[in-house]
């Protein structure tokens, strides 16, 4: 890792620590200023969401660099947060998504292959417990993903602690991946290639800090330390030789750290726009060095109406064991064909339009028992475009449903 | 880019400094706006995620790190 690499994570983590030791000390003064933190509502919070998003490009990772990328995917999630009292809540994440892929169609040149479409389920069950008097929030959660040539379990911990009156917090987060393959090799390669393993497991430590800075202003830092290790390669992605007429599968090393750091920065200047602002400096032993900037500016066009242009900016340099379409040489011991993780500078801009009246937009009237009222509260979507520097187009329309009952 | 990445310490330190600027409950009107929120907006979620398998860079950002190949 280069120095001024080191130094601005150097510095991450100081901060982080020095916020830390200032969050215990904290809890005292919290007290004499007679604050505590928001104890849990009685109302059941559920968010439905569904995307539809279309790519095509020229540099298929599975027939080695060149050929199409075609994908549409189509996806759905419900997010549901049940409090139990006014200390505990349980969370609900999950949802589907289908895809149909032309360039996985490849694997198999001869007949559809089974990859050709897939539907991707996934759900995290999660617990939190809040400490109202010491600004605390504990939680634990647990989840699965299951694909066709793909599952994997997770779990993780967090530790959240809000001081100086609610103005500052800390959020620690540890989560573990384990997943495994159904390997999946391409067609003309089988008995011929092999690989050591067929598990992929991920361990990622989280660190954020969010901080007021006054009443129109706010920040937050986000840190990570990504180690991965298994099978880090797709076993069905051809690459072709500038020395070889045959060619192999894509072959990663079977370790990977990855360490991004973000800056988030929002600003209400006026009172009918606001400015989000995000920043981030990614870095991994790949060799990628990445660049993000994005910023969004919804403007409230009526009080229950806001739309938001939104523009984000990717660059990063590619990975030392990419080459293009029969550029690698036979002798390489690490090799890929990917795009994704070649050099490239990417562009996604597009509009977000949310519709949220005071009352919401649809109630239902003490729906179970006689006790609770069922609203929908409001209603987004968002649609764009991203254009990729080595010719990859895709597009996107995304919907949120904000639901409630209470 | 070295130009880029002190600009980047310098913002960290500077954060580091700021702190215990106290905002009374009373006077978060704005901070409470849902478009203030310090995190993607949730129905950023499938964008994180698309960003996630078409960049070799991701993270920092609530997005996955893992539970999926991001192979297509």
């Amino acid at each position: 890792m280069k120095s001024h690499h080191r130094q601005i994570l150097i510095t991450a983590l100081l901060l982080s620590i020095t916020r830390l030791a200032y969050a215990q000390e904290s809890t005292a003064s919290n007290k004499k200023q007679g604050y505590q933190m928001k104890p849990n509502t009685t109302e059941i919070e559920a968010n439905f969401l569904s995307s539809y998003y279309q790519q095509d490009g020229n540099n298929g990772a599975v027939t080695g660099g060149i050929g199409t990328e075609q994908l549409t995917d189509i996806a759905n999630i419900f997010i549901v947060n049940v409090p139990l009292d006014s200390i505990n809540s349980i969370g609900f994440y999950g949802g589907a998504d289908y895809y149909s892929s032309a360039s996985t169609d490849n694997i198999d040149t001869y007949s559809s292959s089974a990859s050709s479409s897939d539907v991707r389920a996934f759900a995290t069950l999660s617990f939190n417990r809040k400490n109202l008097k010491a600004g605390e929030t504990y939680g634990i959660r647990a989840g699965f993903s299951v694909e066709y040539d793909y599952t994997s379990v997770s779990t993780g911990l967090s530790y959240t602690k809000e001081w100086n009156e609610g103005n500052s917090e800390l959020n620690i987060t540890g989560q573990a991946f384990f997943d495994n393959w159904l390997i999946i090799y391409p067609y003309e390669l089988r008995g011929d290639v092999s690989l050591p393993t067929s598990s992929r497991r991920s361990f990622n430590g989280q660190v954020n800090f969010s901080q007021v800075i006054n009443k129109r202003l706010q920040m937050g830092i986000s840190a990570e330390f990504v180690k991965m290790s298994g099978l880090l390669s797709t076993p069905f992605h051809r690459v072709y030789f500038n020395d070889l007429t045959a060619p192999d599968i894509e072959r990663l090393p079977e370790n990977r750290l990855k360490i991004p750091v973000g800056v988030r920065l929002n600003y209400y200047p006026i009172d009918n726009l606001i400015l989000r602002t995000y920043y981030r400096y990614y870095w991994d032993d790949f060799g990628i060095v990445g660049h993000t900037f994005e910023i969004e500016t919804p403007i409230k066009l009526a009080s229950a109406l806001t739309a938001g242009p939104f523009y984000r900016y990717h660059n990063q340099s590619g990975a030392k064991y990419f080459a293009s379409y029969e550029t690698h040489l036979s002798s390489e011991l690490f090799y890929s064909s990917d795009y994704d993780l070649s050099t490239f500078d990417s562009h996604k801009y597009g509009l977000t339009i949310r519709y949220s009246p005071l009352y919401g937009l649809l109630r239902s009237n003490k729906i179970i028992s006689g006790q609770r009222t069922f609203l929908m509260k409001y209603i987004e979507t968002r649609v764009g475009i991203y254009r990729r520097s080595t010719g990859l187009n895709a597009y996107f329309i995304s919907l949120n449903l904000g639901l409630s009952l209470k | 880019m070295k130009k880029l990445l002190k600009y980047v310490h310098l913002l960290l330190l500077v954060i580091g400094m700021t702190s215990c600027m106290s905002v009374k409950a009373y006077q978060k009107m704005y901070l409470n706006d849902t478009e203030m929120e310090l995190a993607s907006k949730k129905v950023e979620v499938f964008e994180t995620n698309f960003e996630t398998y078409r960049e070799g860079a991701a993270g920092a950002n609530g997005g996955k790190v893992g539970g999926g190949c991001g192979c297509n």
